[in-house]
């Protein structure tokens, strides 16, 4: 398309509008972070200030924030790492068998994928108070694994589907098992989806917020919950809180920059068609 | 082994987790909701079939949080179609010097909604400048959204449509990408105008990805629970107050179990139809 002038011009306008309104969040928790308590309460607020990194400094040596960060860390990778395991054989398996069973089985992952979590978040709460699992990372790691398995085997799926079959018969006529196969043919192939998978599974649980709330007491507080505990307890504490806000979202934004092509195939995969 | 044996032992353990982790507890709270326990009164376990549902019927609370729900369902996602179309449409044109806008767009979705509450309350506070600030040098004295019902609405909507918008351009514009070139090419032998390309080729042809994203985001529309919980509490009053914010509130802060399993059933049957059409329509696709 080649529109006219305006039209461009138009494009142009909204973006600006998007992007600043994009922005202001972002900035917003930035300044705060840089500023002192006293220059924080300032009204009208002050653009022009002595920046400093006393926030981000306190949060790692006076609060238990680093522990609650590792503890982030710990539940994402290893609910990543076992949603994988469990969840690319069981895709492929099922686009290879396609029977009726597996029609519904992908019924029920859809369904269960378009469930909030709260639904889960009573039934998990009551077994694991009588199982003694409150506040543990294994526990937590098992339920956002409840959250995160349809997710890849959703995602997985549509990247197997995706694939060639030829090569694959060509790695039976040479005699390799079915596991083999795809060990060997169907993985590497699929390798850009699979990145794309994990990446997305590592945010979900990394930002997960409602498990981890009501599921962790003490120990096995994850980092957004340690920020909305900060929230209740040192409310005025905008500085810390806007330090320690902006290092959760560090991750994400990492992952945004580093791998954003896999990103947006995770984020669209299954939606459209193609 | 046979072929459909290796791939039956490799579906099975995810099958079973996935049973164990999602079948398991879905059959309890529907259980759950036939009881009327509650874990601050002993002995309460017993079976009542529907009671539950029938004190919904009297509960004030609930038909507020249906209306609130709602609320989220039809503003939220109206807002985030129309302003993420716009937005595709934009990046569609691929105008120069907008490429790398297309990651940075990508970020809101993607960091902790919990921050995105966070940033969002900090900006509606009035103490903290933010918004009012704004307001104010145009002339306008801001109200103190968070703590009146009808602007904190306004609040909680305003940091869910700046969270999701992106997914939903990020999703049209895919469709936007695949979208087969001899339509354009012919509007533009005949002369049409961007408006007229955009209302006669584009829209027809995006509207079945259009329907998915908007059943998506209305199924998606009340896991603003963090927001809400960061934002508002649920307040003023219950005014933010959606149908699972409101089990939440009474299951685990008030630990009323069984309603809260009730409130969240019912929230499982409105959702229902838009489910329906979506695993229809999302089977579609691929055989």
């Amino acid at each position: 398309m080649r529109p006219k002038p305006v039209v461009r011009i138009a494009g142009y306008v909204l973006l600006a509008l998007a992007f600043v309104g994009f922005m202001v969040p972002f900035l917003w928790l930035l300044q705060l972070s840089l500023k002192t308590q006293l220059d924080a309460f300032a009204y009208p607020p002050r653009f022009i200030f002595t920046p400093t990194l006393q926030n981000f400094v306190s949060l790692w040596s006076e609060s238990e924030f680093a522990k609650f960060f590792l503890n982030s860390l710990i539940v994402s990778t290893m609910t990543t790492l076992v949603a994988l395991l469990l969840g690319v054989p069981a895709a492929y398996a099922l686009v290879r068998l396609g029977s009726r069973t597996g029609r519904a089985i992908l019924v029920w992952i859809l369904f269960t994928r378009m469930l909030p979590a709260m639904v889960f978040v009573i039934p998990f709460f009551i077994a694991y108070s009588r199982f003694q699992m409150i506040d543990t990372l294994a526990g937590l790691v098992i339920a956002n694994l409840a959250l995160d398995l349809p997710v890849v085997i959703w995602l997985m799926r549509s990247f197997f589907l995706d694939l060639e079959q030829s090569l694959e018969e060509a790695a039976f006529i040479d005699g390799a098992t079915p596991f083999q196969a795809f060990a060997r043919v169907s993985l590497p192939l699929a390798l850009p989806g699979l990145v794309a998978t994990g990446i997305f599974v590592f945010i979900l649980s990394w930002n997960e917020f409602i498990f981890a709330l009501v599921l962790t007491r003490h120990e096995a507080v994850t980092a957004p919950i340690a920020i909305v505990n900060f929230m209740k307890y040192a409310g005025t504490e905008w500085g810390q809180l806007s330090a320690g806000a902006l290092v959760v979202v560090a991750p994400a934004v990492l992952f945004a920059i580093f791998a954003n092509r896999y990103l947006a195939k995770g984020l669209v995969g299954g939606s459209v068609k193609g | 082994m046979s072929r459909v044996q290796t791939y039956r032992a490799m579906l099975a353990p995810g099958m079973i987790v996935l049973a164990l982790l999602s079948l398991v507890p879905l059959t309890a709270l529907v259980y759950l909701s036939l009881r009327s326990w509650s874990l601050i009164v002993p002995g309460s376990n017993e079976f009542v079939g529907l009671g539950n549902f029938v004190r919904m019927l009297d509960d004030g609370r609930f038909w507020n949080s249906l209306w609130v729900s709602i609320y989220y369902i039809v503003v939220n996602t109206l807002l985030q179609l129309t302003i993420g179309f716009g937005l595709a449409l934009a990046f569609f044109l691929d105008l120069r010097g907008t490429r790398w806008l297309r990651v940075l767009f990508l970020l809101p979705m993607l960091i902790p909604p919990i921050v995105v509450g966070l940033a969002w309350r900090m900006l509606f506070t009035p103490s903290l400048g933010g918004i009012n600030y704004f307001l104010s040098t145009v002339g306008i004295q801001g109200p103190d959204w968070l703590n009146r019902p009808f602007t904190a609405l306004a609040a909680i909507t305003v940091a869910a449509v700046w969270e999701w918008t992106p997914l939903v351009m990020l999703v049209l514009l895919a469709g936007l990408e695949s979208l087969p070139r001899e339509p354009f090419e012919a509007a533009l032998i005949d002369g049409a105008t961007f408006r007229q390309t955009v209302a006669h080729v584009i829209l027809p042809l995006l509207k079945p990805v259009i329907l998915v994203v908007a059943i998506l985001r209305i199924i998606d529309s009340l896991g603003i629970l963090p927001l809400i919980f960061v934002m508002t509490s649920g307040g003023p009053s219950s005014a933010t107050e959606s149908i699972n914010f409101y089990a939440y509130e009474s299951g685990i802060n008030f630990l009323h179990i069984s309603y809260a399993s009730s409130l969240l059933v019912v929230f499982i049957m409105l959702m229902l139809a838009f489910s329906v059409t979506f695993i229809r329509n999302a089977l579609k696709v691929r055989a």
